[in-house]
Parts: C-alpha cells; sequence; structure tokens
C-alpha cells in the first residue's frame, strides 16, 4: 500500500526539500517526491497534474515562506475540486511550533497533522497512510 | 381749677399774710395757704407740704428770698417762686428773677397777685410736660441699639449719647467732659471717606450720608459701625446729627460670606467646575465665574441658553439638544468648540426642582472641564495599543527569529542523522555535506541579520541633524546611477513645501534608499518608471511620499505581511525579505509611522509621517 502514495515537498528551502527526499527513500525505498521550493508552482502542479484518478499523495507543507505562507497556500488550495482534494493529505512542516499555527490546524479538515522539523524516517513511518478514504 | 391750689407762704409779719390771703381769696383762688417765719419751718414744708406755688418775701431777719431760692433748687422741688415785698428797684428784681423766681410782685399793687399764682402755675405746668417729653426723647434715645452724636464744623463734639458711649466704650466718668475731636474715634484710614462725607453735607451735595467705618474704642479694639450723618445748618452754624451702629457681626457675617464665596470660586476652579442655574418661570439665568471661565466668554456677556448650545461641538449638539429636552435629571459627557477652535471636554450633569404640580421650575445644573482627564486617557488608550502592538511585533520577531534559526539548525540535524545510514552512496554523502555547509552559511546570515535588526531598534544613538531631503535623493540617485541610467528609471521630487527636517541622517538615508531600490525593483518591465517623492506639512506632521507606477502589491492578499521579515512578495525577483522590514524598524525607530496603499500592476505609494 506504501507504494502506491505520492510524495510532495513545498518547502523554500532547498536543502531541507533534498535532506527530506533522502528520509523518505531511506524510510521507504523508492519513492515518487516532487519537490517545489515556490509554493505557487505547487498549487500548479497539482492544478495541472491531479485528476480523479491520481494516486494518493502526501503533501508536506512548510509554513513560512516568503512569497505564499503555508497557509495562503492552503487558501487556494481549498479552491480545488473535493475529487481532487481527496487524493491529498497535508501535513504541515515547521523547524518549531507556534501554538496559533497549531492551534488554525487543527481547524482545518485539510490538514491531517502537524510534523517539526528535522524529519527522521521514523517519523515518515509514524504517518496513518490509512488515514484515506478509499 | 377745681382743687384748692396750695401755696406755701413765707412772711414774717402776720398782717402781710393777711393781706396777701384777702387779695388771693378776692381774686377768686381756692386756696390752702401754709404761712411760715422761718428757714426751719420753710425746709420742713417743702418736703411735707407739697405746694403748688411759693409766695416769698424778700427779708424776713437772718433769713432772704435769696436763701429760700437756692434751698427750693437744693431740694429738687419744680415749684414756680414768686416774689411778694415791699420795695424793689429795678436791677433787684432782675436779678431774683434771674436765680430763678419766676415773678415778683410789690406789696402796695397786690392786686396782680392772683393772676400771677395762675400764671406761674400755667408755666410750671407746661415746663413740666416739655420736661417729660424731654426725658421721654432721651430714654428712647438711650435705649435705642443706636448712638447719637452731634457735632461742629470744626469737628468737636457737642453730645454723645450714653448709647454712642457705650458703643465706642467708654467709661462715662472720664470721658464725659473732655472736649473730644471726632477724628478721635474714626480709625485714620477711614478719615478720608468721612472728610468726603462731611464735605458732601456741608456743600448740600446730599442732604444724609450713610458711611461705613471702622471706630476706636477705649480699650483698643476697632469695631465696624455704620454712620447715618445728616446735617443742621443755622446761619453760620453747622451741626452734625450723627446715628451710630455697630456692625461689627453683620460685617463679621459679610465678610465670612464673602470668603464662603471666595472659597468656593477657588474650589470651583481648581476643580474646573462650574455651575447654573435656570429660572425656568422667568427665564433668567446666572453663571458662575468659572462657568465664564470654561467656556470662554467675558463675565460681561449675560448668560444664555442659546449661547450655551451655540459653544457645543456641532457633532454632539444634536444628542445633547435631545437630552435636555427631557426634563428628567441627568448627566453627559461632550465636547465643546469654543472661540478660536479650541475644544474642550466637558461633563454637564443637572437636576430639575419641580412644584406641587410637578411643574419644572428651576434648573441647577454643574459643568466640568475634563479636557485634562480625557486627553490623559486617549494618551493612554494610545499608549496601551502602541504598547500592545510592539509587544505583538516583539512576539512575532521572536518567533520569526526563533523559526528562521531552528530551520538552518533542523536541515543539519536531519543531514546528520541521515548520514548515519552505511549505505549511502559516496554522491549522497557528498549533497549531504554541501546541504550542512548550505544550512550552517544560512545560519550564520540569520544571526547577522539578527544583529543588524537589533542594532537598528536598539537606544537612537545618532545625533539629529538638519537633514536635507533634495540633497538625500541627489546622494541616493549619485550612489545608484547605473542603475538609473541603464534601468530608465526617472526620479522627480518635489519638496517644495518643507526640505528639512531634523533627525538621524544614515537612518532617514536608509529609508529613502531603501524605498527608492525598491521601486527600481520591483519596476514593470514594459514602462518607463517613474518615481516620484513629495513632502508636505499635514497638522504638524511632515509627510513623505513615495509614488511608484511599478509592479504594486496585492494588499487585499498580502496586506498584513508588507512590513514582516523574510516576506516577499515577487518569487521571481531575488530578495531577502528585509527592505520594507528595516524601513518599518528606522522609520519607527525614529519616532513615525509608515504606510502603504498599492495597486498590482499601476503602482506603490509609501507615506512616512514624522512629528515635527
Amino acid at each position: 500500500m506504501k507504494n502506491h502514495l505520492n510524495y510532495i515537498i513545498v518547502d523554500d528551502d532547498p536543502t531541507n526539500n533534498m535532506i527530506c527526499s533522502m528520509t523518505l527513500r531511506k524510510a521507504l525505498g523508492k519513492v515518487e517526491a516532487k519537490t517545489f521550493t515556490e509554493p505557487e508552482e505547487g498549487l500548479e502542479y497539482i492544478k495541472n497534474n491531479f485528476n480523479i484518478n491520481s494516486n494518493h499523495t502526501i503533501l508536506f507543507l512548510d509554513l513560512n515562506m516568503p512569497t505564499l505562507t503555508g497557509w495562503q497556500f492552503l487558501e487556494q488550495y481549498e479552491d480545488f475540486s473535493e475529487e481532487v482534494k481527496m487524493q491529498i493529505n497535508i501535513y504541515l512542516v515547521s523547524s518549531s511550533i507556534d501554538q496559533r499555527d497549531w492551534a488554525k490546524s487543527r481547524k482545518n479538515k485539510y490538514i491531517k497533522g502537524f510534523l517539526v522539523k528535522p524529519m527522521y524516517p521514523e517519523t515518515i513511518l509514524s504517518i496513518d497512510t490509512l488515514n484515506f478514504i478509499v | 381749677m377745681t382743687q384748692k391750689i396750695k401755696i406755701l407762704h413765707l412772711e414774717d409779719v402776720p398782717t402781710d399774710a393777711e393781706l396777701v390771703a384777702r387779695e388771693l381769696k378776692k381774686g377768686g383762688i381756692d386756696s390752702e395757704i401754709l404761712v411760715v417765719a422761718d428757714k426751719k419751718k420753710f425746709v420742713e414744708a417743702l418736703t411735707n407740704f407739697s405746694p403748688n406755688v411759693i409766695l416769698s418775701d424778700h427779708s424776713l431777719g437772718a433769713f432772704d428770698s435769696h436763701e429760700a431760692l437756692r434751698l427750693v433748687r437744693q431740694a429738687d422741688v419744680n415749684v414756680p417762686f414768686i416774689l411778694v415785698t415791699a420795695s424793689m428797684t429795678d436791677e433787684f428784681a432782675a436779678k431774683v428773677m434771674k436765680e430763678g423766681a419766676c415773678d415778683y410782685i410789690i406789696k402796695d399793687r397786690l392786686r396782680r397777685l392772683p393772676s400771677a399764682v395762675i400764671n406761674s402755675i400755667e408755666k410750671q405746668q407746661l415746663r413740666n410736660e416739655q420736661q417729660a417729653i424731654h426725658e421721654k426723647l432721651v430714654f428712647h434715645i438711650e435705649n435705642t441699639p443706636l448712638g447719637f452724636i452731634e457735632f461742629d464744623k470744626k469737628l468737636n463734639l457737642k453730645s454723645i449719647s450714653k448709647k454712642a458711649k457705650e458703643l465706642f466704650g467708654w467709661n462715662l466718668k472720664d470721658r464725659v467732659n473732655d472736649a473730644l475731636n471726632v477724628y478721635s474715634l474714626v480709625y485714620e484710614d477711614d478719615w478720608d471717606w468721612l472728610n468726603d462725607a462731611l464735605r458732601q453735607l456741608t456743600t448740600g451735595e446730599s442732604k444724609r450720608n450713610i458711611l461705613r467705618l471702622r471706630n476706636h474704642t477705649a480699650d483698643g479694639q476697632v469695631v465696624w459701625c455704620e454712620w447715618f450723618i445728616s446735617v443742621m445748618k443755622n446761619e453760620d452754624d453747622i451741626t452734625f446729627m450723627t446715628l451710630v451702629q455697630d456692625i461689627t457681626e453683620n460685617k463679621k457675617i459679610e465678610e465670612k460670606l464673602e470668603e464662603n464665596d471666595l472659597s468656593l470660586k477657588e474650589a470651583q476652579a481648581i476643580a474646573r467646575i462650574g455651575n447654573w442655574e435656570i429660572d425656568l418661570l422667568n427665564k433668567s439665568e446666572i453663571w458662575s465665574d468659572e462657568l465664564y471661565e470654561i467656556l470662554g466668554v467675558e463675565k460681561t456677556v449675560s448668560p444664555s441658553e442659546e449661547l450655551f448650545l451655540s459653544l457645543i461641538h456641532p457633532d454632539d449638539l444634536k444628542n445633547c439638544q435631545e437630552m435636555f429636552g427631557r426634563t428628567e435629571n441627568n448627566s453627559i459627557d461632550y465636547r465643546l468648540l469654543l472661540n478660536g477652535g479650541v475644544i474642550k471636554y466637558v461633563f454637564n450633569k443637572w437636576r430639575f426642582e419641580f412644584n406641587k404640580n410637578h411643574k419644572p421650575i428651576r434648573l441647577y445644573g454643574i459643568l466640568q472641564d475634563i479636557t485634562e482627564r480625557k486627553s490623559a486617557e486617549i494618551e493612554r488608550i494610545k499608549l496601551v495599543n502602541d504598547l500592545m502592538g510592539q509587544n505583538t511585533e516583539l512576539e512575532q520577531f521572536a518567533y520569526i527569529i526563533s523559526h528562521n534559526l531552528r530551520a538552518p539548525l533542523a536541515n543539519i540535524l536531519g543531514a546528520s542523522a541521515a548520514l548515519d545510514d552505511p549505505d549511502l552512496t559516496e554522491s549522497d554523502k557528498e549533497t549531504l555535506g554541501k546541504g550542512i555547509n548550505t544550512s550552517v552559511k544560512k545560519l550564520d546570515e540569520v544571526v547577522k541579520d539578527l544583529n543588524h535588526i537589533l542594532q537598528v531598534r536598539g537606544e537612537m544613538n545618532g545625533s539629529k541633524e538638519n537633514v536635507n531631503f533634495s540633497d538625500l535623493v541627489d546622494d541616493i540617485k549619485a550612489s545608484i546611477a547605473i542603475l538609473v541610467f541603464t534601468n530608465d528609471v526617472e526620479i522627480k521630487f518635489d519638496f517644495s513645501e518643507i526640505n528639512e527636517f531634523l533627525t538621524v541622517k544614515p537612518y532617514l538615508y536608509s529609508i529613502f534608499y531603501n524605498l527608492i531600490s525598491n521601486s527600481v525593483k520591483y519596476r514593470r518591465q514594459e514602462i518607463h518608471c517613474v518615481i516620484e517623492i513629495k513632502s508636505r506639512i499635514v497638522d504638524n506632521n511632515i509627510e513623505l511620499i513615495f509614488t511608484d507606477n511599478g509592479m504594486g502589491i496585492d494588499l487585499k492578499k498580502k496586506g498584513e505581511q508588507v512590513f514582516g521579515l523574510y516576506k516577499r512578495f515577487h518569487p521571481d525577483i531575488e530578495g531577502k525579505g528585509m527592505g520594507l522590514f528595516m524601513v518599518k524598524t528606522q522609520v519607527e525607530t525614529l519616532g513615525g509611522k509608515i504606510s502603504i496603499r498599492s495597486n498590482v500592476d499601476i503602482g506603490t505609494e509609501f507615506t512616512i509621517q514624522f512629528a515635527i
């Protein structure tokens, strides 16, 4: 089952993205992971590539990005169709937890969890992959 | 005359006494006559017999009529004394009359005796009546609370009543015969008033005068008296008749009232509370001094509702009129707009007085100037808001900094964990090494940024100087000349309204530099880039307005973050996201404010305000 999952990483820090991809590989073996340092490009990718038949995808979303914050990303994300959004589980990823962000994340139904950097293989394995409505 | 007239006859010749008795009877006088012949019997008879009239011979051996008259006076007997004697010279007669005899009869002409007796008795009665009236008058004068004094034009006392003496505290026995001048009664400082009043009376300018004078008393006290002076003129002679009343108590009460009034005024001035009263029936109105003061109206202006309403701030007038119109006790805060544009905050409270029929008859009100308190309150609210804003900003700053420190740190942690994997390829190891290196550099950069920000935020220790705006812009233009030239940028400025400001030059330079270079950086490529800078004075503030026709920022989406640290709005143009954050920090460090208006693809306008 896990091998059928795709991964998207949206984070303005390329070093983080590189480490994250390696950690994913270490935890799960060969995985499909797309990384975007510009959140706008991430949105564009979802818009162009997702349809009703797409693979289930886990999206790691950074909150602090200069041009578009994670929250602004989510506002635009909400405009996607329910079918598309059903394919994607979003995990917020941040180098530190702001209580306000954390509280806000609990109210957003598209956010499945809040992870703190750095991500270790154990972090990735602990993500409940059965959390999808299949 | 129905009663018998009692006659005491001093005569040592019995035949003469009989002749007199016969003559009286003949004259129709019904009398009881006691004849005495010596001094001893005469004296006894004066008290025991109580005569109505005394007839006396002149020469009685060892006794005579002079002596008899003296005895009569000594016995304080008010009885007419008629001399009946053989013969006398005119000189002698005049002498006896002067001594107190009321008539004289010569024995040879006794026919005149009866009418002389009747006349003398009638005269005596008249005198007695006059005496009674006089005594009554004196009694009244002595018993009124008013003292009475008379003095002549040289101001020497002619008479002084008992009450006046009491008033001035004189000992009757000691001072009664002293020749006194009025000045000795009056306190020196009040002499001028007295002189003035007396002059008016003398010239006839006034008939009577009422004066309030301080008077010396015998025991050295000063008492306040009211002098009612009138004048009596007889040919050359002038007499001033004066009634004197002790008003020390009234004066004390008056002074107390004055004192109370003064302390009330003082209290009103300190509390900045004025008051008024409106008689609703007569439509008359009274304002206290402090109310005039608060309203900034001259005290000579008569109070009126129209005047009062005209001083209420137009924005508050409708609300006030609605409240005033309700005929119920109430209070309200509002503003006054006074002459010269002065705005005051006031607290107004009022109370109606109603008659038996529940009709309002009187309105009492107070008006307190609460401008100071209100300004302090506004200042306090502003301060609290500023502090809260600063606090939130600091929290945000702390969070951003910790986050930005934590990000490269997390990378290093993640990378070093990944390096533990024995299955890593050489190229993976190299990538991770590069990652760690990048992160360490990033960490260093964040710490440097932090340092830079804290330096600006810290104590503003740069010295202030007069900075010339046009020179500043010229400097910046020169420093970015190549950029301006190659990119077809036009920088225009208009500092005609104000071209100088006392401030810390490096900060202002940095602010101008950042804003201008931002405008160049985020210009629209397809059009001619125009940057305009203008200065003006608005409400004691200098406003600097930077306008460009560049790409603009979507404030609806990103408004909150415009001045945030590490916030960027144009992903395709390189930047650290620190420029506007630093501009805002520097503006605020200089005590100013910055705001932005922007439209995507139209341009951006920054307005900076500094208090002068």
